[in-house]
């Protein structure tokens, strides 16, 4: 018999989102709700210790799905429920929760923007609806992985939120690493700066191959792109070993919380240069000094970081190593207690 | 009260016990008695309608009587009936009793009888019990209980216990998802699978988190009386799904009967996040 699939998207602890996590006692009965369509927000919730559902914006909810919801809260015995972005959907799913369970259930919700992102009304609408549901009692607490995020809504948590990096085995590291070649993994877009990051790239003499899966269109008529390699989007435990395989990759943007890339490459043993992203927690640790670049729209001093940056890691690889790993170490440790002390455990 | 009607067993259609004596032999199992005489079981047969009173939950008279035609119970014995004419009309005793599922417990068990189900299901007083139902696990249920049983049959003690405390029963049965659904009967502190099997066909709230009732329904075209028991007896040895998003989850390598079982029960398990 034929069996006609789900119209809503509704995926429960799916492999993708539950093979990378982190374990914590205590997160037994948190659920994170995410966007299915949202991969920067959904590979940082992957990585989170707790329970995983994956929604849609796009599809909605059927009356299946709120069944299959209420039914999975139920048999996990969920406590907390953490909204990692939020939508439309999300909120009249947050009302029906709130109507079904009542006190037994505390609603969270993580935010993934930075205000740099309110030119696109969507996300002001979202901030408003959460407001207006905090001081309702809708929510129990509102937080952001972009620091100091209250100033900008004060009714948030006061400390950011910390993105755990993927849980990947050791082991899974590449043993043979080409150190000149470097990884642009961004979309060609103005704010992810594409342009900047490869003009920066280029002429190093540290680097003999960039790898970039977007073309700088109109770029080879004035500058030498002979370094540069188109590759294809790569997704999962492919995109990891292309990650481990190189010397450094580069994710300088003009607007960024905690991006996922550069977590993803330190798990993967990489460093990444990114823009400066201001983590009180991490204001005196020797790889986030090594690894941001003060100026994001100026080629020249990314270059210069990025230079520094393949010079740790060809001439003092374990050195960065153990940076890299204490890095990681320190992270993960806030990251939990954070967690915990946002979700009031 | 809804008309439950079940699919009687090879064994009841050709019931090698003559009613008369099948009333015997139910007297002394439930008398805690090795025989019962003539005189004692023509006192019993005399006793009519509701006034016939037995020492055993598994046989509700109220319920049975309910079965027949208008006020036709008034002038029989219940469980003369039941024997005589119930089981090949395919009546039930009680609630939590059905047939087919003991015919399986018995092939299951290797136990080689001839007796209707009512009485191997009493005959068998010490573990491995008899099931009676899909939806009670008779040794999950032992295992739940501290104080003795005392010479009473697993489901004998479980419809008896007035008012209901939430021991478990039922792998299947999430008593604390159905008491959410239905605060009244944790009020009134009812048996709540009596209560679930009491109400209306399709209008029954569903016991299960991961099973959901309607979409059984309607994806398999099952319009009988209890879409959880056919999913436990039938539907998972069928690889059939109990929501929609189950073959997500398990993959289909996961739908085993095993497995199915795992991902339905409500009870604690190893499982870490």
């Amino acid at each position: 018999m034929d069996i006609q699939a789900p119209s809503s998207i509704c995926e429960f602890n799916a492999q993708r989102d539950t093979n990378l996590a982190h374990f914590a006692p205590g997160f037994e009965t948190v659920l994170h709700i995410f966007d299915a369509h949202w991969h920067g927000i959904r590979s940082a919730t992957g990585c989170c210790p707790g329970h995983k559902l994956a929604i849609s914006h796009e599809t909605g909810l059927d009356g299946e799905a709120y069944r299959h919801i209420y039914g999975i809260i139920s048999k996990y015995g969920i406590t907390h429920i953490v909204y990692q972005g939020f939508s439309w959907v999300g909120h009249e799913l947050a009302l029906n929760l709130k109507k079904e369970f009542g006190e037994a259930i505390n609603i969270f919700v993580v935010t993934h923007v930075t205000s740099a992102q309110f030119e696109n009304h969507f996300e002001m609408q979202m901030q408003s609806a959460l407001i207006d549901g905090k001081k309702r009692g809708l929510f129990a607490g509102l937080g952001s992985v972009k620091p100091h995020f209250d100033s900008v809504v004060p009714d948030y948590f006061s400390e950011v939120i910390v993105n755990y990096a993927p849980n990947v085995a050791p082991n899974s590291r590449p043993f043979a690493v080409d150190t000149s070649a470097i990884f642009v993994p961004i979309e060609n877009s103005w704010r992810k700066n594409l342009y900047s990051n490869l003009i920066a790239a280029a002429p190093l003499d540290e680097v003999e191959n960039i790898y970039a899966v977007n073309w700088p269109t109109g770029l080879d008529q004035m500058f030498d792109l002979s370094k540069l390699r188109l590759t294809s989007y790569k997704k999962g435990m492919d995109l990891f070993s292309f990650m481990g395989a190189v010397g450094a990759l580069l994710n300088v943007t003009l607007a960024e919380c905690q991006p996922m890339t550069q977590l993803e490459a330190l798990a993967m043993g990489t460093p990444c240069l990114t823009g400066p992203l201001r983590m009180d927690d991490f204001a005196n640790d020797p790889l986030c000094a090594l690894t941001e670049s003060e100026i994001l729209d100026n080629p020249y001093y990314i270059r210069k970081a990025l230079k520094e940056l393949l010079n740790m890691r060809q001439n003092h690889t374990e050195e960065l190593a153990g940076m890299i790993d204490d890095h990681l170490t320190r992270r993960h440790a806030i990251a939990t207690q954070r967690y915990a002390d946002f979700l009031q455990f | 009260m809804p008309k439950n009607i079940s699919t009687p067993t090879p064994a009841d259609l050709t019931p090698s016990l003559a009613p008369q004596e099948a009333v015997r032999r139910f007297l002394a199992l439930t008398g805690d008695t090795e025989t019962v005489s003539d005189t004692a079981l023509a006192h019993f047969l005399e006793t009519t309608g509701l006034n016939c009173k037995v020492s055993t939950p598994l046989f509700d008279v109220a319920f049975y009587l309910e079965q027949l035609p208008l006020r036709s119970g008034a002038r029989e014995n219940p469980v003369l009936h039941y024997f005589e004419h119930g089981i090949k009309d395919g009546l039930l005793p009680c609630l939590t009793f059905d047939p087919e599922h003991i015919e399986k417990q018995l092939r299951k068990a290797q136990i080689d009888t001839d007796e209707p189900a009512l009485l191997a299901v009493l005959a068998q007083r010490e573990a491995p019990f008899i099931s009676p139902h899909p939806l009670f696990d008779p040794e999950l249920y032992s295992a739940a209980t501290s104080e003795p049983l005392e010479g009473r049959l697993p489901i004998e003690d479980f419809l008896s216990r007035q008012p209901y405390d939430m021991r478990v029963f039922s792998p299947y049965f999430d008593i604390a998802y159905y008491l959410h659904q239905a605060p009244h009967v944790k009020i009134s502190q009812l048996n709540p699978l009596v209560h679930y099997l009491s109400q209306a066909a399709g209008q029954r709230s569903d016991p299960n988190p991961m099973f959901h009732a309607g979409f059984y329904r309607n994806t398999y075209d099952y319009n009988g009386p209890d879409a959880l028991a056919h999913f436990v007896k039938v539907g998972t040895t069928l690889g059939r799904l109990p929501n929609p998003y189950a073959e997500q989850e398990l993959g289909i390598n996961g739908m085993t009967p095993d497995e199915l079982t795992t991902y339905l029960s409500p009870l604690p398990t190893s499982e870490t996040v």
